[in-house]
């Protein structure tokens, strides 16, 4: 603390009173512990008959107490405070607390800064003990704020206030309950306030304190300030040109004080509509104040007995607040409920498949895809999701079906039960097809459906193909999840591997090398995320102008398990001098593959010499 | 212009130790940075002083970069040095107070420019801020560019990037260039499909290279925790990183969006040719248009070409100079000069 050789200046503290004995007792032996030397209290009395006046009696030397009629404690200040023959004055609100050397600091910093004509410091809620219970943070003054959002409570208990400044302002009103935020805008409008970031004073919290029982006061107070700062004549104009929504800010804030201290409900809706009127560009907060309290309203009537009209009403006002996110929300909601009701009906089913070929002695299913039928043995996940309609790649089959030609060679890699092979091997007998297949048990379905379709242009391969030649572990997931089956980490989220296998493994270049294959025009690659080390093993057949079509999965979901991006297999493929064309899984639609697209896509790869290229392209568009 | 910077201690980029610019000068104030280089060349340029202050404000990127992670605050709390409490900070003496995060209470009637960063522009902050800056600041600087361009009253939000010193950085780092692609490490990670740098980031590397048929250089081992925090912390690390960046003719940052790219621009500072992606705001400041790619797919492409071309790369690099000059240096410095004008004329 600094400490001057100068006259210490009179200090004046009033405290209103009526009937709060023991609060006062708390907030004058407060200020008399101060140890200030030169100090006025001041206690100004409405008529207490619970020992007040008795108890006041104690000091009567050091407290001077003023009888009033009992006309509120706005009264009182105002009396009180023009009683003061202080230079420096001040008010508390009984059971309110000066902490010790409050009133010595205020001091030492009112004479270090005398342009300052405010000065207030922290102020925490107490206990009727002293206790302190909660801080809120303090900030510097600001008028603009104050006024725009009838919002800026300086710490009341913990101010000190020059007397030149209230004599120039006109003291206090009485009229208006705020009357201390009312004082503070006029003040701030010719005087200067500050922030002193010390714990001067602290706040009694206690229920019947004078803020929360007199809410429509309050509410109207709001309003009533606001109004009075306007018709000042030394409001600057910046502030006067914030007049409409300084306006409607206050009624808002007349709502919160409405709702809080005793849910007035027509003063609410009364207000919001006002808040509305004065600035229509305010209608927004003002709204969403209200729906906010009918909401509170709703839980609590919810509660106890339940407001249906209130209820409705809070419905009607969150739909007309958020009418695109509503909007949204229930074609999303209409979306999923179809699709759950399918993908559910379809589990179902596909729980039932087991039971069918029971029932059925395990006769095979038919499948018509583009008026090319075949039929495939009842075993494994991919016919299990065909026959129950959970997934069907119709469009991924079609697309094949259309590129295959007569003569044209086609590889399935990754065939698994062999839907492809067999698809392209029963459109025409003219198509050679090759097959590859690594897990066992798969391997033999792919051998069976060959046969059940009499097939005698597809070669199956159980074989792995990847960047090398050797042999390669395939990590076998449980029945019915063998399509998740891989040689690279499982990282499907589904994946529950249960054996190993030890696979050859082998390159496309190499493969066609051995068995003299002079070209191959198709190529489909679903090899669970080793997508990549199949193309490597490619690229002697990838460079060549006559290079396959390609329709492969890039999902990262996949690729993450072999520890690359979906990105290096376009790399890969443009770098051979392939065109990329999304395919739409749901629809068919094919697309340029550009940027919004993202990189997980099914992909057609196509060189611009591939005779099918031109009806990709003009597909594209 | 006479600048202090200031951060609290769970910050964990820049210095980890208040430092005045007088005690110290490019190179030794690596050693208490630990951290990305990104405010180094804004210190340098601006010679500014760094005040550490204890923490006042917890953040969506302090429970991102610290928080969250057990016994991270206490690691940076022990090796962090010269926390100076903000009432003693001078702040009067300054012509501008940037901040990271707005932490300080401002004084209202204050000569000094009082400006802040939001670190992170995913923090619920940087969104605020946009509306309304908070507290008696004077400028909100979005490094995200997303703000007004011009200044044109007090307080307001700007657009404004981390500035940069390309000559302090060259002459700091300078090196005669190899012929080889410095890729950055997210770029790697977006590759090997990993959030830190492990084996899968190298392998990737090794990929590119192979499909670029170009050598590649790169360092990520920094990265191998989030923030690159480690106990003891990585002292001198950036200038590590800067100088083995400093090295190679080239240097590419693809994938992982959502950042502002701030990595390019060191790179661009240190006279690399830069290779970029649309979709991050100082790629598409700095890059030239035959280095800019719409997405990951064209970056083998667009390296290759700039590779070929002698004629491509001079003009790249000259365009590059101009870019930084302009946007990050000449437009911002000037801002700055006008704000500190506004604020003299308001106090008044």
């Amino acid at each position: 603390m600094t400490s001057y050789s100068v006259d210490l200046p009179r200090v004046s503290i009033v405290i209103p009173n009526l009937n709060r004995v023991h609060y006062l007792a708390k907030s004058v032996e407060s200020v008399l512990n101060q140890n200030y030397p030169n100090l006025e209290c001041i206690v100004v009395d409405g008529g207490s008959t619970d020992g007040s006046v008795e108890f006041l009696g104690r000091y009567e030397e050091r407290v001077k107490v003023i009888f009033r009629p009992p006309r509120g404690h706005l009264d009182a200040i105002d009396v009180g405070l023009r009683s003061t023959s202080g230079e420096i004055v001040a008010w508390l609100m009984p059971g309110d607390i000066y902490f010790s050397g409050a009133i010595q600091r205020a001091v030492s910093y009112l004479h270090e800064h005398p342009e300052v004509d405010v000065v207030y410091g922290d102020c925490p809620h107490v206990d009727i003990e002293g206790n302190m219970l909660k801080w809120t943070p303090v900030r510097d003054w600001n008028l603009d704020y104050a006024v725009e959002y009838c919002d800026f409570m300086l710490p009341q208990p913990a101010t000190f206030i020059r007397r030149h400044i209230l004599e120039q302002v006109g003291w206090v009103d009485p009229t208006i309950d705020k009357l201390d935020h009312e004082l503070w805008l006029r003040i701030g409008l010719v005087g200067t306030m500050k922030y002193n970031p010390q714990i001067l004073a602290g706040s009694l919290e206690h229920e019947d304190s004078f803020s929360n029982t007199a809410g429509e006061q309050m509410a109207r107070s709001c309003v009533a300030l606001t109004r009075k700062f306007f018709s000042l004549p030394n409001v600057p104009l910046n502030l006067r040109k914030r007049r409409r929504r300084s306006m409607s800010n206050a009624y808002v804030r007349g709502v919160d004080y409405a709702f809080y201290s005793g849910r007035h409900w027509r003063l609410i809706w009364a207000y919001t509509l006002m808040a509305m009127v004065w600035d229509p560009t305010n209608t927004l907060e003002a709204v969403k104040r209200l729906r906010a309290y009918l909401s509170a309203e709703t839980r609590s009537k919810k509660q106890a007995s339940g407001n249906r009209f209130v209820r409705i009403l809070n419905l009607f006002l969150y739909l007309l607040l958020n009418p695109i996110p509503v909007i949204r929300g229930a074609i999303k909601l209409r979306r999923l409920v179809q699709s759950a009701f399918r993908i559910r009906l379809s589990r179902l089913l596909r729980s039932t498949f087991r039971m069918r070929n029971v029932l059925l002695l395990g006769r095979p299913i038919h499948v018509e895809v583009s008026g090319v039928s075949f039929r495939l043995v009842p075993k494994g996940a991919v016919v299990a999701d065909l026959w129950s309609g959970l997934r069907f790649e119709r469009h991924e089959l079609e697309l094949i079906l259309r590129v295959l030609q007569p003569g044209m060679t086609f590889f399935d890699v990754g065939s698994n039960i062999g839907l492809f092979a067999v698809v392209a091997a029963t459109k025409s007998s003219g198509v050679r097809v090759y097959a590859f297949e690594i897990c066992m048990w798969t391997f033999h379905v792919l051998q069976e459906n060959i046969r059940l379709n009499s097939l005698i242009n597809v070669q199956a391969w159980r074989t792995a193909l990847g960047d090398y030649v050797g042999e390669a572990t395939l990590q076998v997931n449980a029945p019915g999840k063998d399509g998740l089956n891989t040689i690279g980490q499982p990282s499907h989220p589904d994946s529950q591997i249960v054996s190993r296998e030890r696979v050859p493994i082998t390159t496309i270049d190499a493969f066609i090398a051995s068995h003299g294959i002079d070209q191959v025009d198709v190529m489909k690659i679903d090899v669970e995320g080793a997508e990549l080390l199949v193309l490597r093993g490619a690229r002697e057949l990838l460079r060549n102008d006559d290079a396959p079509l390609i329709l492969y999965e890039g999902y990262s979901w996949c690729t993450a398990g072999f520890g690359y991006h979906p990105v290096e297999i376009m790399w890969s493929l443009k770098d051979c001098g392939y065109e990329l064309f999304a395919l739409d899984s749901e629809t068919g639609q094919i697309t340029p593959r550009q940027l919004g697209h993202g990189y997980d896509a099914m992909i057609v790869a196509v060189k611009p010499t591939h005779p099918s290229f031109s009806m990709f392209w003009r597909e594209a568009g | 212009m006479k600048v202090a910077l200031l951060k609290q201690v769970l910050d964990v980029f820049g210095p980890w130790s208040s430092v005045r610019w007088v005690d110290t000068d490019p190179r030794h104030l690596f050693d208490r940075w630990p951290g990305k280089a990104v405010l180094w060349e804004m210190t340098c340029l601006l010679k500014a002083d760094w005040y550490i202050i204890p923490q006042q404000l917890e953040t969506d990127y302090t429970y991102d970069a610290v928080l969250k992670h057990p016994g991270r605050a206490e690691l940076i709390t022990k090796y962090t040095t010269n926390v100076v409490v903000p009432t003693h900070i001078p702040f009067e003496e300054y012509d501008v107070v940037i901040t990271f995060d707005p932490i300080l209470d401002v004084p209202e009637c204050s000569r000094t420019v009082f400006a802040y960063y939001v670190q992170e522009h995913w923090d619920r902050l940087y969104s605020q801020s946009l509306r309304k800056q908070i507290g008696n600041y004077d400028l909100f600087l979005a490094h995200m560019m997303d703000a007004e361009q011009e200044l044109s009253s007090l307080p307001q939000a700007i657009s404004f990037p981390y500035v940069r010193a390309p000559d302090i950085m060259c002459s700091t780092f300078q090196v005669d260039k190899e012929e080889a692609v410095w890729v950055d490490w997210r770029t790697l990670t977006t590759l090997g499909m990993t959030e830190l740098w492990n084996e899968a980031a190298e392998a990737a590397a090794k990929r590119l290279e192979e499909l670029i048929g170009f050598p590649v250089q790169y360092k990520g081992d920094f990265n191998q925790s989030s923030y690159g925090i480690s106990d003891p912390p990585l002292w001198g690390d950036a200038a590590r990183y800067l100088e083995a960046m400093a090295r190679w003719k080239y240097y590419v940052a693809v994938g992982r969006s959502g950042g502002a790219g701030q990595g390019l621009c060191d790179a661009a500072s240190l006279g690399c040719i830069c290779i970029g992606e649309q979709d991050k705001v100082y790629h598409r400041m700095v890059c030239h248009h035959s280095c800019l790619c719409t997405d990951m797919v064209e970056m083998p492409m667009k390296i290759r070409k700039v590779i070929s071309s002698p004629d491509l790369q001079e003009e790249v690099l000259q365009w590059q100079d101009q870019m930084l000059q302009d946007k990050f240096l000449t437009t911002s410095m000037a801002l700055l000069k006008r704000a500190i004008e506004m604020k003299r004329k308001l106090s008044r």
